[in-house]
């Protein structure tokens, strides 16, 4: 097994984080577009977590709350705007919402 | 003391005919018109006739001049035996004109402006000839172009009309610019602008084969160019029948389109200092009669087919000029007058039987119904082709033939041109007589001509034949009138032997030839369809010029039609929109879009970062 | 518990590259179900099980919940009903399947050992977090709770049905 230094979880959350980010250039559903924005934020807030176990800070459990409320809030109105924008464009592709274009 | 004469009665009669033109009646402004023309005509005779020596008569000082070095411009008239000749022609053929109009123009509004603008082209002819300052000549030389634009714009409501005249107004003024610096660099060099005293100052000042020389010689070959109607400036003639026919017969057959040639001989002295110049002339002059000949196999229009055949014919005198042959080339002058004077005003005669159709494919079978235009059609063809030994244009055409093939500067090549232009001028010449006047006719006739349009025909048909025989080749008859009376005026050409061709046979090939042109044309063209091809266009020269100078001169005069300044700084405004329009491409309005140029930029700062903090 | 925290660190990723790369929105929700399930497991093996339990409860159990509420609200009806294939049912089946059971299987290693459950010695517990928040970082919570309550308005305000 490899040694478990303090590092290992950080390498776990930018591996998520950049399949997040990966999948946000990708995909062209709102859906999977917030997903992915979720899943960073989850990443991110993981770092936290896993920084502060290391040093023994409290400050950064604290901004793991903070996510975590941050990224519940942002879901609710997300998915109302969501649910707005389908029924206004009978589509949920990205790329429909281009009228600010050029 | 006639010789003032001479050229008051014309202006006199342009003034009183613009003055009180459109009080008089008809009969009235005829009369003056031709009376004014015959009445100088009158004292040119007179002049003849009392003929002594060269001399100059000085009217008034023009400019004034205190410095040394210029001299004072006088308004002065040289009579000798060029411009003698000269006038004499001039007149002549011009009265005649005069005449044939009154009976052509007898439908026609603005008689008065016709006749008084053809008195003022005879005034200028006339001043041109006898200038003896080439400022006084430049006078002339202008008022013969403003008299062409105003006369080829006569009918100034048809809009082709009028853009066919500006056209020729334009093109030959571009040639004027010529002239105009030949004429300040004699002044600044040579202190003197009279003509006859240039080719001593030249000599002197500038020496054989100066830059200077050729530099002079050249501008004045362009100047003549403009006005002759040669290459390069030779498009503007073909548009020019859209005037009147008696017009085209008197302008731009017999009298300005000569003057380039007038102008050539009269300073023949500047141009034997020069080689490259008297080079460039035999050139243009191989080349346009050649480009002429055969741009007129291809026409429809039977005044086209005469005119681009001027534009040959001239070619052929340009040819002698620059050989150094420069008696053969007035003597053509001559005899092209006359005959190509009765040609026009034959086609005159088609013209206003047939109510100004000259297609010639919708003519024919005019033989029969119009017998008057068939014969001086067909006297001044056969002059034209140089029918031999019996018509003047053999003549002159041999005159020039065989200066130019035993001339230093001329030489075999430039005799080869001359004589597959007589081969040509054959073919296109009964071309056109065949789809004219033979065949069935298409179209109806309206009025006979009268007696004031027969006896103009007649008189030139007479002469047109007669007057070769004033100079014949030394194997036929050994005339030298014409060659005498202009001794002593030119330099002397240089002469040599030519391998293989003696005189005696050059004079049979080109009498060949001729009847050659003469016979396949009127046995090939029997049965000629309209064509629409290069020659038709007289070979795109009005292409070329409209890309080369036309368009890029009209966008440069769009770009700055406006305040160039204000454009400068409105040009930043305009750059920076159409930065913005460039840039703002960038803009999707896609999410993904804008996402992976935020991802793009960040790990590029990111990873740039890491290298740098390392 | 070393093993605890590497198996369940390469499932997560597992589990999130999946989801990333599924045509269907449920079932991409699905496999960040249980990337979060694993992660709660990490969580735990790092020593911080309150975390670890607040990641089941809120982010699994509230926000991805309403996700696929809201999934299943949007879902365009299917135009047609594909024929049973197996092939395919068993492929859909078998991510799902593994990752569930490996998931399973540390649950009961994590419960069945005797040893510490923690591979990391922690100073921090529970408590220390829960003082922290609530005596000097209170700011933080009255703050979190007025987002929340923005969020709840606006979300009200654009769920509300209305004439277009």
């Amino acid at each position: 097994m490899i040694a478990m230094s303090a590092q290992m979880p950080l390498y776990l959350a930018s591996a998520i984080f950049v399949l997040g980010v990966f999948g946000f250039l990708v995909r062209r559903n709102l859906i999977f577009l917030f997903l992915s924005v979720e899943i960073m934020m989850l990443a991110a807030g993981y770092a936290f977590l896993a920084i502060s176990n290391e040093n023994s800070d409290v400050d950064g459990q604290l901004m793991f709350f903070m996510i975590l409320a941050v990224a519940a809030a942002e879901v609710c109105v997300g998915l109302a705007l969501i649910i707005r924008f389908d029924e206004r464009n009978k589509s949920l592709n990205a790329d429909v919402a281009s009228h600010l274009k050029g | 003391m006639y010789l003032g004469l001479v050229i008051l009665a014309p202006l006199a009669g342009f003034l009183t005919l613009l003055i009180f033109g459109s009080a008089l009646s008809r009969r009235l402004i005829c009369v003056i018109g031709v009376m004014s023309i015959a009445i100088s005509f009158a004292f040119s005779l007179a002049c003849a006739l009392e003929y002594t020596e060269a001399s100059t008569l000085i009217a008034w000082t023009w400019i004034p001049s205190d410095s040394g070095f210029f001299e004072p411009l006088q308004i002065g008239f040289y009579l000798d035996h060029l411009s003698l000749m000269m006038i004499c022609m001039v007149t002549f053929v011009a009265t005649w004109i005069a005449m044939f109009s009154v009976q052509f123009m007898e439908e026609e509004e603005g008689i008065s402006r016709f006749f008084a603008s053809m008195n003022l082209f005879v005034a200028s002819m006339l001043i041109l000839v006898l200038a003896d300052n080439l400022l006084l000549l430049l006078l002339g030389w202008e008022g013969v172009g403003l008299c062409s634009y105003l006369l080829i714009g006569f009918w100034y409501q048809n809009a082709d009309a009028h853009r066919a005249a500006t056209k020729a107004f334009i093109t030959t003024r571009i040639g004027d610019v010529g002239l105009l610096i030949a004429i300040l660099i004699i002044a600044a060099t040579l202190g003197s602008l009279v003509i006859q005293d240039l080719a001593g100052l030249a000599m002197s000042e500038w020496g054989m084969n100066s830059a200077t020389a050729t530099i002079v010689a050249l501008c004045l070959l362009f100047a003549a160019t403009g006005k002759s109607a040669q290459l390069p400036l030779q498009t503007w003639l073909p548009d020019a029948m859209l005037g009147p026919t008696p017009v085209s017969a008197l302008i731009h057959a017999a009298t300005m389109v000569t003057a380039g040639v007038y102008l050539i001989a009269r300073l023949s002295g500047l141009f034997a200092l020069s080689s490259t110049a008297q080079t460039g002339v035999l050139i243009v002059g191989a080349v346009t009669l050649l480009v002429g000949g055969f741009s007129a196999l291809a026409q429809s229009d039977l005044k086209r087919v005469l005119a681009y055949s001027t534009m040959s014919q001239i070619g052929y005198m340009f040819l002698a000029l620059g050989a150094g042959a420069y008696s053969a080339a007035m003597f053509h002058l001559l005899t092209h007058a006359f005959f190509k004077a009765l040609l026009f005003l034959s086609a005159g005669v088609i013209g206003y039987a047939a109510h100004h159709e000259y297609n010639m494919f919708n003519l024919g079978g005019l033989k029969k119904t119009l017998p008057l235009a068939y014969y001086s059609f067909l006297v001044g063809a056969l002059c034209l082709c140089a029918l031999p030994l019996v018509t003047s244009g053999f003549y002159s055409k041999e005159f020039i033939l065989s200066g130019v093939l035993f001339s230093v500067n001329g030489g075999v090549f430039a005799w080869a041109c001359g004589i597959v232009g007589a081969f040509v001028t054959g073919l296109y010449t009964f071309r056109a007589i065949t789809l004219t006047f033979f065949g069935e006719p298409r179209t109806a006739i309206e009025h006979q001509p009268g007696i004031l349009m027969a006896l103009p025909l007649l008189v030139l048909g007479v002469f047109s034949v007669g007057i070769g025989f004033i100079q014949m080749p030394e194997s036929v008859f050994d005339v030298k009138i014409f060659e005498n009376w202009l001794d002593g005026l030119f330099p002397n050409m240089l002469v040599r032997h030519v391998a293989f061709l003696s005189e005696n046979l050059a004079l049979v090939v080109a009498s060949v030839v001729s009847v050659a042109g003469i016979i396949f044309g009127v046995l090939i063209f029997r049965t000629a369809k309209p064509k629409d091809n290069l020659l038709t266009h007289g070979f795109r020269f009005d292409e070329i010029n409209k890309m080369l100078l036309i368009t890029p001169f009209s966008f440069v005069s769009h770009f700055f039609r406006r305040d160039i300044f204000g454009r400068i700084a409105t040009m930043m405004a305009e750059l920076f929109m159409v930065l913005a329009n460039f840039l703002g491409r960038a803009q999707s309005g896609r999410l993904s879009d804008y996402a992976s140029f935020a991802a793009f930029s960040i790990s590029f700062i990111l990873v740039v970062g890491f290298l740098v903090l390392r | 518990m070393g093993t605890v925290f590497y198996i369940s660190a390469g499932l997560a990723t597992l589990s999130v590259a999946l989801a990333m790369s599924s045509n269907q929105a449920v079932h991409a929700l699905l496999y960040i179900l249980a990337a979060l399930l694993a992660l709660s497991l990490n969580l735990f093996a790092l020593g911080n099980e309150l975390f670890a339990v607040l990641l089941v409860i809120v982010y699994a159990g509230a926000i991805m919940v309403l996700f696929i509420f809201v999934v299943m609200l949007l879902n365009p009806p299917p135009s047609k009903v594909a024929p049973f294939s197996l092939r395919i049912f068993v492929r859909q089946f078998l991510g799902p399947l593994i990752i569930s059971s490996v998931i399973f299987s540390q649950f009961l290693m994590v419960l069945i050992s005797r040893e510490p459950t923690q591979i990391v010695s922690n100073q921090l517990s529970s408590q220390d977090i829960a003082s922290a928040l609530f005596n000097d970082g209170w700011y933080f919570v009255e703050m979190l709770s007025m987002l929340l309550t923005a969020a709840f308005v606006g979300a009200f305000h654009l769920g509300k049905r209305r004439k277009i």
